[in-house]
């Protein structure tokens, strides 16, 4: 198997890819995202995104006073549709609820 | 004390073993073959203790991938758990007869040479086949039929979503032990506290031992802050939702499919996260073999279950905090700098430094943690980087700053924060919880001020 590094597990985003992404001239964490997917699988950026700061920051494309994340957006877990369409009904009667 | 031999220590080196006394007493399948566990195991944990690292295979170059942090953050330890897709398998506690089955996985098949061999140096999907147009076109279609992770559920619940309300005056999010210590604070002090922590009671107290408050909701998992709408939502984290608490005698409601799930609308006053810390990876190369673990999620895999190790464990890593997880685990200590590569396909088997290479059944990395600040942003906190990742800006008791809300879609003007939001932990300065309770108790007690004068 190839000796890969990765930087983010969930879309694929190895090393290698990020120095493509830097040379280029993508070198901020929102134009990563944009160009790689990275941050944008099951974990939402959980395990890759302080890593690639991390490294941006080390390599002098980011300032650590200006480091931001991209934008953490509902869900942060995984949730099913089937939950979520609770939102748009009327409070169901809820036995638990009531006796609680 | 006689321990029990299983065919599977026979046939392959398992990372892990029964602790002491310790007898599986349960069994669940995996892909169809019979898996033996202890009451106390997650499906991760028994997996791995049987040696089946493998959970499913990664999106774009379909290499093998397993459990990776074991804390409920990453996304590769997602399987199929009695016909539901995506389910967390290291928080997730074992039952009899659970029918486990790996995603993406393809059998015995193996993509990953074959995509080795045509994309060496690795896949721009940008450019890939983008011209002739016909040859684009079998290529979207190839694309689309990949990037899907796992398949629909065998079947929809018995009946529609649950809704519940929640009005507390205090949600903290959160149960380790500075959410558990701020928690019950406020519930000494004659407050309405809710207390949501995404793990089991069993989980928690692995943790840290010290007693759970009674405001705690287990198994509930806080996945969104909405601040123009004033309410945070949550869902069970859990494959099954609270069975037993509720029969779904609801008409039109089936029995024969999973119970209706419910979803959590809470309208809080204040907020305290206790969210603690990721374990971001590290890129050394063969970083995403399976058995390649967080040394945190490690520690407490053991804990939870009282198993032990059955073999060597490399921890990668560097400064105190390695060190003392490499001291807790008996393992070797290599520096990231160090490590050429990690040596496996669909397990582990060594990490090679420039001079030496080191067998090992896991791989446990260290990485500095990054403060989880998700929840954090989403209720309008501004973020500093802190060196090994983000954390809200605080005053020094833990109240965080907040941002007008603003409605990301419609035009009504920015609105006064709804609730005041406090961090602790690992999300400021490690306060065990104790200052942020006092600080907020301090705050309620000031005389009843309009908001904006806050």
């Amino acid at each position: 198997m190839s000796e890969r590094r990765f930087v983010c597990r969930c879309e694929d985003v190895t090393l290698a890819e990020l120095d493509h992404c830097l040379a280029r001239g993508l070198a901020t964490v929102e134009e990563i995202k944009r160009y790689t997917g990275l941050g944008t699988g099951p974990c939402q950026g959980k395990e890759c995104v302080a890593l690639l700061c991390r490294i941006l920051i080390e390599r002098g494309a980011q300032d650590p006073a200006t480091a931001q994340p991209f934008t953490a957006r509902p869900p942060l877990e995984p949730v099913t549709f089937a939950t979520l369409a609770a939102a748009s009904q009327d409070a169901a009667a809820d036995p638990a609820e009531a006796a609680g | 004390m006689r321990r029990p031999v299983y065919r599977f220590e026979v046939r392959r080196a398992t990372p892990l073993r029964d602790g002491p006394g310790q007898a599986p007493a349960l069994t669940l399948h995996f892909d169809g073959a019979p898996v033996p566990a202890d009451p106390r195991d997650t499906v991760a944990s028994a997996l791995i203790a049987a040696g089946e690292l493998m959970t499913s295979r990664s999106a774009k170059y379909r290499r093998p991938r397993g459990a990776y942090c074991l804390l409920g953050d990453c996304g590769t330890c997602l399987v199929r758990v009695d016909g539901q897709p995506n389910v967390r398998a290291c928080l997730t506690p074992v039952r009899d007869g659970m029918q486990v089955a790996s995603q993406n996985s393809y059998g015995d098949l193996d993509p990953t040479a074959l995509i080795d061999a045509v994309f060496p140096g690795g896949i721009d999907h940008h450019h890939l086949v983008v011209r002739p147009r016909l040859a684009n076109s079998v290529m979207q279609g190839v694309a689309r039929n990949l990037t899907g992770f796992g398949v629909l559920p065998d079947r929809a619940p018995t009946g529609p979503a649950w809704r519940e309300e929640h009005v507390p005056e205090v949600l903290v999010v959160g149960a380790g032990r500075s959410g558990r210590v701020a928690a019950a604070r406020l519930l000494a002090a004659g407050l309405d506290v809710l207390l949501l922590d995404r793990r089991d009671r069993a989980d928690l107290l692995a943790w840290d031992p010290a007693p759970l408050p009674a405001a705690l909701r287990p198994g509930l998992g806080v996945f969104a802050a909405y601040p123009h709408e004033g309410l945070w939502a949550a869902a069970a984290a859990l494959a099954d939702d609270a069975p037993g608490d509720r029969s779904d005698a609801r008409s039109g409601a089936r029995s024969d499919g999973p119970p209706a799930p419910t979803l959590h609308i809470i309208r809080p006053r204040h907020v305290i996260l206790a969210l603690g810390a990721h374990q971001p990876t590290i890129p050394v190369a063969g970083n995403d073999i399976p058995g390649v673990v967080s040394a945190r999620g490690l520690r407490h895999l053991l804990a939870r279950t009282g198993r032990t190790l059955a073999g060597p464990v490399v921890v990668i890593g560097a400064g105190a905090a390695a060190r003392a997880h490499a001291d807790a685990l008996g393992a070797t200590l290599v520096g990231p700098d160090e490590v050429r590569r990690i040596v496996g396909r669909r397990r582990v088997k060594a990490v090679e430094t420039s001079s030496s290479r080191l067998p090992a059944r896991l791989v446990a990395l260290a990485p500095e943690p990054a403060p989880a600040c998700e929840l954090a942003a989403q209720a309008g906190a501004a973020l500093r980087w802190t060196g090994s990742g983000f954390a809200p800006i605080c005053d020094p008791d833990g109240r965080v700053q907040l941002r007008a809300a603003e409605h990301p879609l419609a035009d009504d003007p920015p609105a006064t924060p709804p609730w005041t939001l406090w961090a602790t932990g690992a999300l400021h300065e490690h306060d065990a919880g104790e200052a942020v309770a006092a600080a907020l108790l301090r705050q309620r007690a000031r005389p009843v001020q309009k908001a904006s004068h806050d």
